[in-house]
């Protein structure tokens, strides 16, 4: 017998002779006891859901039930900034125009949210928007959204107000202002247009 | 049948511990001439066992258990050779075998030789493969190894016979080389 018959037959025996690894009979058993005792909790599931016909019905069933909400959920979400915008509007339209009563009110008004205008005519683009606009809100974490920047207005009032300027506080108010114009209009009208009695002196 | 017959619904644990008992070794042998890695011949033990918890019903159909747990065994075992190739074990396999009263460099060789084996071995067509590593498992008979490769005692004596030939012929040109 050459060596390579020799390692032949060393190989063969090798695999012969194997032994088993020590307590493999244990972790076997071991496993085996697990897998019966989640095959008898499945067991213990209603009667109804271990007959595989009505298994695969309500599997079926579910499925359908997921595609039904995958398909009108997104329809719905379409229909519903139509009818979330309607209510904003007429709130809009209630709302008194702004009136520049005090300068405290003006300053701590919190700003609207603009919604933006819609160009007609391009319902399939408008729609793609409303749908990534939503999807963007949808993803944002829930947390109160941050002011929007001041308008030119709101910043000049807020210069006014931490001024302190007497005088531009005063014509903020809007009979104070009027009284003012009056008067300057009075003085102008005294000054080009002198009364007759006077002009005759 | 080595174990005594078992009747339908009287399964139970203990019938399952007994034919752990019974057959675990030979099922290890059967999947590590196979894999040729311990830890995974383990698994495959494990498997067919578990499968045999599943099936547990079917069992009293079972003309020959013996037969019918090698061959599931055997079958998990080359299911596994397609994620884990037998080679990568190869070398921790030849250690295990390496004799360490050797010299070292007639060990070198021996390890050498060995390597050269377990190469041309998986270089065989795969039923004579198959047959030369089932008939190295002392408790199958050719009967039994026919049954598990699904052939003829005679088509599996064939077989054998090739291997071997191929196998000595093929380790003899690579000596010359």
């Amino acid at each position: 017998m050459n060596h390579s018959e020799e390692a032949v037959e060393k190989i063969l025996a090798a695999l012969r002779n194997a032994e088993a690894p020590s307590e493999m009979n244990l972790r076997i058993l071991r496993t085996l006891q697990r897998q019966d005792a989640i095959h008898s909790q499945r067991k213990s599931a209603p009667a109804w859901l271990s007959l595989s016909g009505t298994r695969s019905f309500a599997f079926g069933a579910a499925f359908a039930g997921l595609f039904v909400v995958a398909l009108f959920v997104p329809a719905l979400f379409r229909m519903k900034p139509h009818h979330a915008a309607a209510p904003e509007n007429t709130t809009a339209s209630l709302q008194p125009a702004r009136a520049p009563s005090s300068p405290q009110a003006q300053v701590s008004s919190a700003p609207r949210v603009q919604t933006p205008q819609r160009p007609k005519g391009h319902k399939t683009g408008t729609a793609r928007r409303e749908d990534s606009q939503l999807l963007e809100a949808m993803h944002a974490p829930s947390r109160p959204a941050p002011p929007l920047p001041l308008t030119e207005q709101e910043k000049l009032l807020i210069g006014i107000a931490h001024r302190g300027d007497p005088q531009q506080l005063a014509m903020l108010n809007t009979q104070l202002r009027l009284r003012q114009e009056n008067e300057e209009k009075a003085d102008f009208q005294n000054f080009f247009e002198p009364p007759a009695s006077g002009e005759k002196q | 049948m080595a174990l005594s017959p078992i009747k339908e619904d009287a399964w139970s644990e203990a019938d399952l511990a007994v034919l752990v008992q019974a057959y675990s070794t030979l099922l290890f042998r059967v999947a590590h001439s196979i894999l040729r890695n311990p830890a995974e011949a383990e698994d495959v033990v494990q498997d067919v066992f578990v499968r045999v918890l599943q099936h547990r019903r079917s069992l009293p159909a079972v003309r020959d258990l013996r037969v019918w747990l090698v061959r599931i065994a055997w079958n998990l075992a080359l299911d596994r050779t397609r994620r884990v190739r037998p080679e990568q074990w190869d070398e921790l396999f030849i250690e295990s075998l390496a004799g360490s009263n050797l010299p070292a460099d007639q060990a070198m060789q021996a390890t050498q030789r060995m390597q050269s084996v377990l190469r041309e071995l998986e270089r065989l067509p795969k039923p004579e493969r198959h047959a030369l590593l089932l008939s190295a498992i002392d408790e199958l008979g050719t009967a039994e190894i026919a049954e598990v490769m699904g052939r003829s005692e005679s088509a599996v004596r064939a077989l054998l016979f090739r291997a071997r030939t191929r196998l000595k012929d093929r380790l003899e040109k690579g000596e010359r080389r």
